[in-house]
């Protein structure tokens, strides 16, 4: 049995007359890959922004399960989200800082601890060793990561000069960098050829394995969601409609009538 | 005689940019960061000349020897008025954040009349005076019939400048802080998913433009020995100048505005027109947008998706 990570509890978000979310629970495990699916509208962004801030539900809790706290995810918004709960998420269109480069992309989510060691910059100043200690540090993470999505020859660019399918692996390592307990990714895929697909899950996996983070994954590419996912959640005007395994949720004749309609 | 004379502007000049750069380089870095150009700057500066001057004054009284008179007076400078650099943002600014674009330019303008007022009846209308603080020179070039001087006031505004702008650079460039204020200016939402406290990297700028451009008002006040409430107006929207010509958000560009704007104005008086010397940077402002719509240094918008 899996610890559960992430506990949705009656999440009820309404805009106006419109329930974007309605009434829906479910979990996501430590060490495993949960996807969100749904046609578009569903609400599946809803329910990331309810998450790290953006919108106060309207109904219903999000616990955080860590080694011995549970945080109400409700309490925390704006920077504490990443900060405080170790939450990180991406969006579906690319929000990289396109002005900086590659490393520093990396550098700035490791920026609490940097700072910390800065001394409120001061140190940072004078060179302080401590500081110049961590920054070796966050440099050797971030080469880390680099090294991972191959891009460590790229590193000194400008982020918004990569190939698209770069920077959505960018993102994703940049995320990592932050260290989070889970990590929410709003439709990665979207856009990447077949072959970005396939290294986007390698990439996925090696961060479940590995770093034994829990992801929470938006996504319409099916090829992804169905490769990689240990459990699955299908929204249908808010509503979850299904939940299980990739296999039992590519059978379910529910899911299929979402996505196809029925025939009356 | 003609060299000689021009040396005596070119270091004139160059002092004159000092002060304006190092108030440049506030309405750079508030624009760079949240956009807006911060009216009440040039008020923050003729802020830091009061206090300076204040200081100035309290410290004759003692017997405390120049070099250290000089670095309080510096520090108590830079400390007070970042304050109230401080104290503005949390007022006027901070609560318009998620308003309409113009909201807090017009509460910007709205702090710069507040703090004129308030100086003005604090302190007076009328001009204060500042005896001479730094005195004596360097004289050459006196066989060509003018004499060039280079006074120790003008090294120590140049040198003090330097200083300032190379820490700040470093500032900017290499530490942690830096690179936060660089990733608010591209996109604060991501900044603030990094785990990063936007408002208080963006109080951290405040306070940075505040203690620059108090330096620049301590400057100031010894180089003219005369201040009054209404100062920070005209070099606001000199500083302002320098910030747009070298590209407003770019930090080199704003040091480099603010030594064109002041080469210019003293050009300008000491070869043209004296008269209208105020009206000379805004001039060389419009002929150089027309050529380089960002300014020198500048860089073109980048779009927000
Ligand atoms: N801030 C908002 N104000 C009003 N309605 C909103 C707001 N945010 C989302 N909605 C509505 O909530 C519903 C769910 O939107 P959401 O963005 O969560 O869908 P989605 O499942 O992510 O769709 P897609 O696959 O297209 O990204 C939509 O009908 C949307 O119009
Ligand atoms: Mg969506």
């Amino acid at each position: 049995m899996t610890t559960k990570l992430l506990d949705v509890e009656n999440l009820t978000m309404k805009f106006g007359g419109l329930v974007a979310i309605d009434d829906l629970s479910f979990s996501a495990a430590k060490d495993q890959i949960t996807s969100i699916i749904g046609p578009n509208g569903a609400g599946k962004t809803t329910v990331f922004n309810c998450l790290t801030g953006f919108y106060k539900a309207t109904a219903g809790s999000m616990f955080l399960n860590k080694e011995n706290e549970r945080l109400n995810l409700k309490k925390f918004s704006d920077f504490k989200v990443a900060q405080k709960a170790g939450v990180a998420r991406t969006f579906q269109n690319i929000r990289l800082f396109p002005q900086m480069s590659v490393l520093e992309n990396l550098m700035v989510a490791q920026h609490n601890k940097l700072m910390d060691a800065s001394g409120f910059t001061i140190l940072g100043l004078f060179n302080a060793s401590s500081f110049v200690n961590k920054e070796k540090e966050a440099v050797e993470i971030s080469k880390y990561w680099l090294d991972i999505i191959g891009l460590t020859h790229r590193a000194d660019d400008d982020a918004g000069d990569l190939p698209y399918g770069d920077q959505r692996k960018l993102e994703i390592v940049r995320a990592m960098c932050i260290n989070p307990h889970l990590l929410c990714l709003d439709e990665p895929a979207a856009g990447l050829n077949a072959k970005e697909s396939a290294e986007l899950n390698k990439l996925l996996l090696f961060i479940k394995n590995e770093k034994k983070t829990g992801i929470l994954l938006i996504e319409h590419d099916m090829s992804v969601v169905m490769e990689i996912s240990d459990h699955v959640v299908v929204l249908n005007y808010g509503k979850k409609i299904f939940q299980g395994s990739a296999k039992e949720t590519k059978n379910s004749p529910a899911v299929i009538e979402a996505y196809l309609g029925t025939e009356e | 005689m003609d060299t000689a004379y021009f040396l005596q502007q070119l270091i004139n000049g160059v002092t004159l940019g000092s002060v304006y750069g190092l108030i440049a380089i506030g309405y750079t870095m508030v624009y760079g960061i949240i956009g807006m150009i911060n009216f009440a700057h040039g008020d923050i500066f003729m802020v830091g000349a009061f206090i300076a001057l204040i200081s100035f004054i309290l410290f004759a009284l003692t017997s405390i020897a120049l070099p250290i008179v000089l670095l309080l007076t510096l520090l108590i400078a830079m400390v007070f008025t970042a304050c109230y650099g401080w104290t503005v943002e949390k007022l006027a600014y901070k609560p318009l954040r998620k308003s309409f674009r113009l909201a807090p330019l017009i509460s910007a303008l709205g702090m710069s009349i507040v703090l004129q007022n308030y100086v003005q009846a604090a302190q007076g209308a009328r001009i204060k005076t500042l005896q001479p603080v730094i005195q004596g020179g360097f004289t050459f070039m006196e066989d060509t019939g003018f004499t060039v001087s280079l006074s120790y006031l003008q090294i120590f505004i140049i040198l003090v400048t330097i200083v300032l702008m190379a820490v700040f650079t470093l500032l900017i460039t290499r530490t942690a802080l830096g690179r936060a204020q660089r990733a608010c200016e591209q996109d604060r939402t991501m900044t603030a998913l990094m785990g990063i406290n936007v408002d208080r990297t963006i109080s951290i700028t405040f306070i940075i433009g505040s203690s620059l451009a108090s330096v620049a008002g301590m400057m100031f006040v010894m180089y003219y020995g005369v201040i009054d409430f209404y100062i920070g107006f005209l070099a606001g929207i000199k500083a302002f100048t320098a910030a747009v010509l070298g590209g407003i958000g770019s930090i080199p560009g704003a040091m480099l505005g603010g030594l064109l704007i002041g080469l210019i104005e003293v050009f300008w008086s000491g070869y043209i027109s004296i008269e209208y010397k105020d009206i000379a940077a805004f001039t060389v402002l419009v002929v150089v947008l027309i050529f380089y719509p960002t300014g020198f240094l500048g860089k073109p918008d980048i779009e927000k998706v």
